[in-house]
């Protein structure tokens, strides 16, 4: 038996690399600009004294990464619904005398019986290139669709019109009172 | 060996919160604002008389005892009103002595569709107790001269409106109205012969008249 006592002389080399990778995920950012969101109605015509707001959308994602969707909600005796009518009018509830479903959807397909029901129309418009067009789909509903086609920044200009919709306002079937619809422009990621 | 680090993703999203500009970025980012738009529609009640009745003559016998009108006297009020609940009135007012009106509406039944109505004789007009004589309820022909008392009837018809609201009830010396919001026509219209003990040779020959009045308050 024998024992080899000795040392072994080792040599080491090391090489560090670092290689910074950050993944920009897609953002978006929707606000308010400005807005005129209260007035009044003529109980004799119907028209109102005019409303309208503007939204400002920063992103840095696409039209494949987000649905950009304008929606609104009017309280009913059965909840909130849709505001939208026909052509993206915008139906405004009595607050207190909350309209019926069959009213909404009366005020909605150009009948004459819808009580406590009044739609104005909507005018839309965004800055180029992006564009924002009335849908309905199945998943949103009826809503305005916005397409930013890739650009990164733009305004979008909500105008309500101030004469009611034929057959939607009606000094007999419309109480007095509060009329109330809400908008959102909001982005859902996909 | 290479040692390849990577930065963490909170990195990058960190960065984006920081520049203040958009909201935070991955597969459940969203954003949204919201603009809550509301009208006020003002209240509004508009009484209107579309048809004025039209003068009649007045027929009697040769005895003189009693005196029919020759024509209905029709008028009609329009009500239009956009207020949940809303109360109006139905007066009558005939002329009496001193350029004074009295009160002239009587005997409703118990939906106020069937009253009475004292006319009074324009030139040289009675005391206001010929008129409250009748008014009364007992009229004696001594003590109501150049006042006769006619029957009014009135009918009431919906033209617009969610429902048939209408309730009428008799208040003091006029008919109280309450109606939903709507648009409702109210025909009044005189007719047929004197009311018991209204009539007789007290009553001077001359123009007799009576006024109707719907308005939104009691006068």
């Amino acid at each position: 038996m024998s024992v080899l006592f000795g040392t072994v002389k080792a040599y080491g080399y090391a090489e560090v690399e670092q290689s910074v990778t950050t993944d920009v995920q897609p953002s978006v950012a929707i606000s308010k600009t400005v807005s005129q969101e209260t007035g009044s109605i003529n109980p004799t015509t119907g028209t109102n004294t005019g409303l309208n707001a503007s939204f400002k959308i920063q992103t840095n994602g696409t039209d494949e990464n987000y649905d950009f969707i304008v929606g609104s909600t009017i309280l009913t005796t059965d909840g909130e619904v849709s505001a939208y009518g026909q052509n993206g009018c915008l139906l405004f509830g009595n607050t207190v005398s909350l309209p019926t479903k069959s009213a909404i959807e009366n005020a909605k397909t150009g009948g004459n019986n819808n009580s406590n029901v009044i739609a104005y129309p909507v005018t839309m418009s965004i800055t180029n290139p992006m564009s924002v067009d009335f849908t309905s789909s199945a998943t949103y509903g009826e809503c305005w669709s916005v397409k930013v086609n890739n650009s990164q920044e733009g305004t979008l200009s909500q105008t309500i019109g101030q004469n009611p919709v034929n057959n939607t306002y009606s000094i007999g079937q419309d109480e007095a009172g509060a009329y109330r619809a809400t908008v959102t422009f909001t982005a859902v990621s996909k | 060996m290479k040692f390849k680090k990577l930065l963490p993703i909170a990195l990058a999203l960190m960065l984006c919160t920081s520049a203040g500009v958009y909201a935070a970025g991955g597969a459940d980012a969203q954003s949204s604002d919201t603009a809550v738009y509301t009208l006020n529609l003002a209240d509004y009640l508009r009484i209107a008389t579309t048809t004025d009745p039209s003068p009649s003559e007045v027929s009697y016998g040769t005895e003189y005892s009693s005196a029919t009108i020759d024509t209905a006297m029709t008028g009609v009020f329009k009500v239009i009103s956009n207020n949940r609940t809303q109360d109006f009135y139905l007066q009558g007012t005939c002329p009496t002595s001193g350029s004074s009106n009295t009160p002239c509406l009587y005997g409703a039944d118990g939906d106020c569709k069937n009253l009475k109505m004292v006319f009074t004789k324009t030139d040289n007009p009675p005391q206001s107790t010929s008129v409250t004589n009748i008014t009364g309820g007992s009229p004696a022909t001594g003590d109501n001269p150049d006042a006769i008392g006619f029957n009014l009837t009135i009918t009431s018809a919906r033209e617009d409106g969610p429902d048939e609201s209408l309730t009428a009830v008799w208040d003091t010396n006029k008919v109280k109205y309450t109606m939903n919001n709507g648009i409702e026509t109210f025909t009044c219209t005189v007719s047929g012969s004197n009311d018991t003990n209204t009539f007789s040779t007290h009553d001077t020959d001359g123009q007799y008249q009576a006024t109707l009045t719907m308005t939104e308050t009691a006068i």
